[in-house]
């Protein structure tokens, strides 16, 4: 398994070379797909499961090991990239699954972070204000609890458009459904979103 | 430039909004108030997911996948080798149980007494209700029933 071949992988390799060695046996060519995309992964899963799971990395670690499991059935009809995303993304769901019922996300937000939601929504925010966000500020957990409460279908058209910022057409390749669905599931999340925000903030009410 | 061009742009967009707006974009924004009105809500969303956290890992993923790898492989080795332990000892045994009992089988169905006639027995000859019972002793019954005669 860790046999390696007689030429070196260098960083020109495309993708497709670097597969194609894995299927031939060369574990190592392995590392350079995991150091690829372990961090574009990591924060799609960490987004997926929500800020209250705490096993981001061990979910990780799996998707790329069931990924190199399953790399025989990959056909190349899509980049290696959008592949593994899709195995991530179902991970993330089974994740959810078993936790579901598990994690409240139904707590109300505190005075500090509605007050900071609204200023980040009247007004364009300075650099050095968003630069002072931190993964645990209380905007920051609102935001991130928010999305969390959105069903799972939902929240993955979300957390791949606005949030990973892919387009509409990148998504329904991702989630491999048509464009129109995607722009379906999008809006509803939306309107979800809005709904759960109308409590605490005006500001994202439809006009 | 038409409001349908204005939303098509703005759906393209996406979060390259930040980076600005193209002049004639915005010159449409500031004469149509529902077009500025969908770009500021578009504006207030991507402030929104902008404030959702980043996550990120500060331990590199390789040495754990590379582990769990190594922990598969192992796992897949061992059942591969109690399947190949199966093909290579108990399949054989197996083999020749069912050879054993098949040769059994065949050799008892080739016994004389396995080809033998089975006896007529009384139920066999009954007669309908009526009618009289032939006696599977007397080898003309069936004459002697039909004529009345034995065969001279």
């Amino acid at each position: 398994m860790t046999e390696v071949l007689p030429y070196p992988l260098t960083l020109e390799d495309t993708e497709r070379d670097v597969v194609r060695r894995v299927r031939e046996g060369d574990s190592d060519a392995y590392r350079l797909l995991v150091e690829r995309y372990q961090a574009r992964i990591h924060r799609l899963v960490g987004r997926l499961l929500g800020p209250d799971h705490g096993d981001v990395d061990d979910v990780v670690q799996e998707v790329f090991v069931k990924a190199f499991f399953s790399l025989r059935k990959f056909r190349e009809d899509a980049t290696f990239g959008t592949w593994i995303t899709r195995i991530a993304i179902n991970r993330a769901r089974d994740e959810l699954k078993k936790q579901s019922g598990k994690v409240s996300l139904d707590a109300e937000p505190g005075e500090e972070a509605v007050r900071e939601l609204r200023d980040l929504l009247s007004a364009e925010p300075s650099q050095d204000e968003r630069e002072d966000d931190r993964p645990d500020s209380p905007v920051t957990l609102l935001v991130a609890r928010t999305v969390a409460g959105l069903p799972d279908r939902l929240r993955v058209v979300v957390t791949l458009k606005d949030m990973e910022g892919n387009s509409y057409q990148e998504v329904a390749g991702i989630l491999n459904c048509s464009i129109g669905t995607v722009k379906s599931r999008h809006a509803r999340a939306r309107e979800r979103l809005r709904q759960m925000l109308a409590p605490h903030v005006s500001e994202l009410a439809r006009r | 430039m038409t409001c349908d061009d204005f939303r098509r742009w703005l759906e393209a967009a996406g979060a390259r909004l930040t980076e600005g707006i193209p002049d004639a974009y915005g010159e449409h924004a500031g004469t149509c108030a529902d077009c500025r009105a969908i770009l500021q809500e578009e504006q207030q969303w991507l402030r929104f997911f902008a404030a959702a956290p980043e996550p990120f890992s500060r331990r590199p993923a390789w040495p754990g996948v590379m582990a769990r790898i190594h922990e598969e492989e192992s796992r897949r080795a061992s059942l591969s080798d109690a399947l190949l332990l199966f093909s290579r000892r108990l399949a054989p045994a197996f083999a020749l149980v069912v050879l054993f009992l098949g040769g059994v089988g065949l050799w008892r169905d080739m016994l004389p007494e396995a080809r033998e006639p089975v006896p007529a027995t009384v139920a066999m000859l009954e007669s309908a209700p009526g009618q009289e019972a032939l006696s599977p002793d007397e080898p003309d019954a069936v004459l002697i029933a039909w004529v009345g005669a034995r065969n001279p």
